[in-house]
């Protein structure tokens, strides 16, 4: 055995060991028009998509990166102070979170929701809440984050089918990317005044 | 998902002949890390209790920015950063313990820059490798026994620098006199 190899560490070994470093966390609750609680989904995101890495790529180089929108146009985006902007008020669905009736599997090319549901009291619509938000903390050896947003049915009817969500966030002004893409396991039905909240846990931990 | 942060250090002699490598998953990011994309995603800056703690310790109020995140560039405060303590890694580390300093001195490294890849994407991976080779001109072989991150993160206008990643390495990599160590941190997601 030679000095090279007697030093070598071997990472399908320690992979085993230990957890991710970084977690995203998805809260989907469903509730009436009382406040009562319907339906609860609680699980680890699916994904970051591809938008989010290129972005960050940006960042960490200080250089302009081809990042596609949610149009599915390549737009070439330098570092911004905009850049991952989530936290969107009332009625804007450019950013914030977003829910959908879209059931295709995620796939990390993905850059936008297959099938959003739109602002308004129309069919099928929601009103979108202002995106709110925890501030980091560090609980043991984790430190985490939220943002949560709840939608209102004001259709008149209920909206059924709900089976997406996700995160759009600015790239740099005016452009919009999606971050995050989420196939809940399971159909989500939102009664005619009730709601759904969706939370995003961000966290690291050593 | 699997979104993950890999790194791997290879130390070569000055022969450029690899003589040990290592290669695993990082222990961590920071604190500081999610309170920058906090603070990107939200604007908010954290008050007085909660501010982010830079390298030298100061707490600062970050504000969101287009350089906050730089890895690139400079030599002294950004980029991969080796040292040379062993102290297990605590989610509210803000530096590394005893970083290496940029220099031909004895226990220095000539740190050069420090580079960031573009995404490249295979089936349904995302990744990209932030990497950097020190080469020690001290004249006498440096241990090195923990690698990281420093970034730059924005107060209003003026630039500051914080630890975003910390590691200590699973075996202590003696890095000879005329060698190099190249240490590169891909991050990762799967979908």
């Amino acid at each position: 055995m030679n000095q090279e190899s007697e030093n070598i560490i071997d990472e399908e070994i320690v992979e085993k060991e230990l957890e991710p470093t970084m977690g995203l966390d998805y809260l989907v609750e469903v509730t009436d028009k009382d406040g009562k609680v319907l339906q609860r989904i609680s699980a680890p995101s699916r994904s970051f998509v591809r938008q989010w890495y290129d972005l960050m790529s940006a960042h960490c180089d200080n250089v302009a990166r081809i990042v596609k929108d949610t149009g599915g146009i390549n737009r070439s985006a330098a570092p911004h102070e905009n850049g991952w902007y989530a936290r969107a008020a009332a009625g804007i669905t450019g950013y914030g979170h977003r829910v959908g009736k879209g059931t295709t599997a995620v796939t990390i090319s993905d850059y936008a929701l297959e099938s959003p549901i739109e602002e308004g009291a129309g069919l099928d619509q929601l009103e979108h809440g202002a995106v709110s938000y925890a501030k980091p903390a560090v609980a043991g050896s984790t430190c985490s984050f939220w943002l949560r947003r709840s939608m209102l049915n004001s259709s008149g009817s209920t909206i059924t089918g709900i089976k997406e969500i996700g995160i759009y966030t600015r790239i740099a002004a005016p452009y919009l990317m999606c971050g995050v893409r989420d196939v809940l396991p399971s159909e989500v039905y939102i009664p005619n005044g009730g709601a759904i909240t969706v939370t995003y846990t961000f966290k690291v931990t050593v | 998902m699997k979104h993950e942060l890999w790194y791997s250090v290879v130390v070569r002699d000055r022969q450029g002949k690899v003589v040990s490598r290592e290669r695993r998953r990082s222990r961590s990011f920071l604190k500081q890390w999610n309170q920058l994309m906090f603070a990107q995603m939200t604007d908010i800056r954290l008050p007085t209790d909660d501010k982010l703690k830079d390298i030298d310790g100061v707490l600062i109020s970050v504000y969101p920015h287009e350089k906050n995140f730089r890895m690139e560039s400079h030599t002294s405060y950004s980029g991969i950063f080796c040292g040379t303590g062993d102290t297990a890694v605590a989610i509210d580390d803000y530096k590394l313990e005893a970083k290496i300093e940029n220099g031909t001195g004895p226990g220095q490294f000539s740190y050069l820059m420090s580079t960031v890849g573009a995404v490249s994407i295979s089936d349904s991976h995302a990744q990209f490798v932030v990497s950097r080779s020190p080469v020690n001109n001290s004249g006498d072989t440096i241990t090195v026994r923990e690698v990281g991150i420093y970034t730059s993160c924005y107060v209003t206008t003026a630039q500051w620098w914080m630890c975003a990643v910390r590691d200590v390495l699973e075996t202590p990599q003696d890095v000879p006199a005329g060698g190099a160590i190249t240490v590169d941190y891909t991050l990762e997601v799967v979908a």
